[in-house]
């Protein structure tokens, strides 16, 4: 874990100050709505359907077991006793008070934890690997990286009234487990052939109203540029992306209108003009960010443990739950651990207090305190010793955190949708667990393998729709709640944009709909082949005659 | 009108829009034009003032006011909207790139709580929103105390 510095202290403990005077003045009617809500929003502060929902930022996915004991706590004092892991790794509180919560903040503050530009027209939290650091195809941790990135646009001077919000991706691996081509910056870590480290830097991408893959503007980065390069493209973005309308505003609408090159033209143009500037990193400043993580020391183990393999063989259940939800890890010996955030009847992503207050144990036992956060909604403990995987994989179950389900149909992404969003046209934490309620036997989920499916309820995309094998969109239709279906839409390493099947679908119907879907892959798969493949090879006629065979 | 200047006092504004393009004012007054006016009459308007300065809108590139910018005591910037930043971004290339030494002003719908960022991009002076207290403004210079982004590089290579 990175541990905080004097100045990232002092700067969390005064904003939490300047907040609550902001707040303060809001709530004596001396500070305009229409200002307190820019204001509130760079803080992570929604008005929602119901009552504020605050969005706590979890770093690129890194917490530690004493977060996550606090986040226990704020959801017990402040709120109705749980929170909502969201698909950019941050937390949500639904129910606090706009008066608590800069009480909540403080509290946060203890701990090194803020809900600054959690949200608002300026540089997001910066997602990343949930594998970070334990990853074998990992070619250099890329949260260095990202805690440059968050040093950087933390209150930024010149870019906190971008013309819209902005997120970056970072991933140090080959396999993309971040969703690269679908932020509006996108950064792969890797090597040239000279072996020095640098990244391809992915621009314009993004879901919402129009989604948009994002394309590579410079193959090769130094790390020595790396935020020089940043503030060039932001530069360019904030003096020429479009403010007059705020579906028009997202850097992928401006680099789609004025071409991939000639906005590369512009970057490099500015780029040249501040290269040699104060943001050239320095080797001692690269440094001096790596030595305040505080990397984990793992331990020399044996490739092989007799009781592990004995627990294999005798447990179905545990051997289901080792195959599915943990993954090989770098480190001889030890396993990634993925913590299912998506138990039969519970809401997608959402986890309640027990529970996360067990979770900090377990990270205390198993894990060495450290906890990640994934943008599908799920947890992981990275560096679990081999031979702690029964006892963990008992614990977890008593939390019913253990569903082994990691990559299949009911590990799907949702937004909170209708339920709690007042920009939502449609629920969708119903549907969710009426397509897990579907596939809640273990051995159907197997059979269909891994299948990611995923729901909005607006074209907000917030539960990634365009990207799902399997999508779904809420729509109203006359105060009703319809689905548009997506088929074929991918966030990996061949990031494609689903298309659509036909017309929308009505609530009662929509289950049917997927499980239609579902039995047509099965019925037309040929070997080992999954979803996307067969889709690609039988196309989308034969899914479609299933879903609207009695529309006529 | 006040405004706030050096990021802690408050003054009163020794300065005149010329809104008509004439030509016709006191040549000890303090004016401020239009780009439009200082492109098409900038020779008249050196001779005629001793002090000049010119107001930006939100789509004005400051590359346009470069030609003029050793005779301009001032450029102003106008805020339609708050929280439109293309200026933040402006005014910083003005001190950063171009080394432009005089007073930058922010006019407009100029906010409170964004003074600070405004100051460390290279604003000088601050004509704040008519809802906006003056004298609880002064204090929000030092609301945050620390930073991470490079200071203004005017100071080094200018």
């Amino acid at each position: 874990m990175y541990a905080y510095s004097q100045i990232d202290q002092t700067l969390v403990d005064e904003r939490v100050i300047q907040f609550r005077d902001q707040t303060t003045r809001f709530l004596a009617g001396k500070l305009d709505e229409e200002v307190y809500k820019q204001l509130r929003l760079r803080n992570g502060l929604y008005v929602q359907r119901h009552a504020p929902m605050l969005r706590v930022a979890v770093p690129y996915g890194v917490l530690d077991s004493t977060q996550m004991r606090t986040l226990a706590n704020i959801s017990r004092i402040y709120d109705k006793s749980y929170a909502h892991v969201t698909t950019r790794q941050n937390f949500q509180f639904n129910w606090p008070t706009i008066e608590s919560v800069p009480d909540i903040l403080a509290d946060l503050a203890k701990v090194q934890m803020h809900a600054i530009q959690t949200s608002g027209n300026c540089i997001r939290n910066v997602t990343s690997d949930p594998l970070a650091g334990a990853a074998p195809d990992e070619v250099e941790d890329p949260r260095v990286w990202c805690e440059i990135i968050r040093q950087w646009s933390t209150l930024h001077p010149e870019f906190s009234y971008l013309p819209r919000k902005f997120k970056f991706a970072v991933t140090g691996s080959t396999e993309d487990r971040v969703a690269l081509q679908v932020h509006d910056i996108g950064l792969q870590v890797l090597r040239n052939n000279e072996g020095e480290v640098g990244f391809k830097v992915y621009v314009g991408g993004g879901m919402g109203r129009t989604p948009v893959i994002g394309k590579v503007i410079r193959e090769f980065l130094p790390r020595t540029d790396f935020l020089s390069y940043l503030d060039a493209i932001l530069r360019v973005y904030n003096l020429y992306g479009r403010r007059d309308n705020i579906y028009k505003a997202r850097i992928k609408i401006l680099v789609n209108a004025i071409g991939i090159n000639k906005f590369r033209d512009m970057v490099e143009e500015e780029w040249i003009q501040v290269r040699d500037s104060d943001l050239k990193l320095t080797n001692a400043r690269i440094q001096t960010i790596t030595d305040a993580f505080n990397f984990i020391q793992y331990q020399d183990l044996p490739a092989a443990d007799k009781d592990h393999e004995q627990n294999l063989l005798t447990n179905p259940i545990f051997s289901s739950w080792c195959k599915q939800n943990t993954r090989l890890h770098k480190k001889l010996g030890y396993r990634i651990v993925y913590v299912s955030l998506k138990g039969h009847g519970q809401a997608p992503g959402d986890v309640n207090d027990l529970q996360m207050d067990g979770i900090a144990d377990l990270a205390d036992e198993f894990s060495m305190g450290e906890i990640r956060t994934t943008y599908s909604q799920n947890m992981v403990l990275a560096h679990v010793q081999q031979t702690q995987l029964y006892p963990l994989w008992r614990k977890l179950n008593k939390l019913k955190l253990a569903t082994p389900n990691i990559d299949t149909v009911t590990d799907l992404i949702c937004c909170p949708g209708f339920d709690f969003c007042s920009l939502a046209n449609a629920t969708s934490i119903d549907v969710s667990e009426d397509i897990m309620a579907r596939f809640k036997k273990l051995d159907r989920l197997y059979d269909v393998g891994e299948l990611n499916i995923k729901i909005s309820g607006c074209m907000n995309a917030c539960g990634h729709h365009h990207v799902g094998h399997i999508g779904l969109l809420g729509v109203d239709k006359k105060g009703e709640d319809w689905y548009q279906i997506t088929l074929g839409g991918s966030a990996s390493n061949h990031t494609a944009l689903g298309k659509v099947l036909g017309p929308s679908v009505e609530k009662s119907k929509i289950g049917d709909a997927v499980e239609k879907i579902i039995e047509v892959y099965l019925e037309l798969r040929e070997c080992d082949e999954n979803f996307l493949q067969t889709l690609a090879r039988v196309g989308r006629h034969p899914f479609k005659e299933q879903v609207y065979v009695d529309s006529d | 009108m006040s405004i706030v200047i050096n990021s802690h006092q408050v003054i009163d504004d020794e300065w005149s829009y010329i809104t008509d393009e004439s030509l016709n004012f006191d040549v000890d007054l303090k004016v401020i034009v239009s780009l439009d006016h200082l492109k098409n009459q900038f020779e008249q308007l050196s001779k005629q003032s001793k002090s000049l300065a010119v107001i930006l809108n939100e789509t004005d590139l400051v590359e346009g006011v470069l030609p003029f910018l050793n005779d301009l005591q001032m450029v102003v910037f106008q805020f339609k909207v708050f929280a439109d930043g293309r200026a933040f971004s402006q005014s910083k290339l003005l001190r950063d790139r171009y080394c432009y030494q005089g007073h930058i002003r922010a006019v407009g719908d100029v906010i409170r709580d964004q003074l600070s960022f405004m100051h460390r991009c290279g604003f000088s002076q601050f004509q704040l929103a008519k809802t906006e207290d003056i004298n609880q403004a002064i204090h929000a210079f030092s609301d945050i105390s620390k930073s991470y982004q490079p200071e203004l590089a005017q100071a080094t290579h200018c």
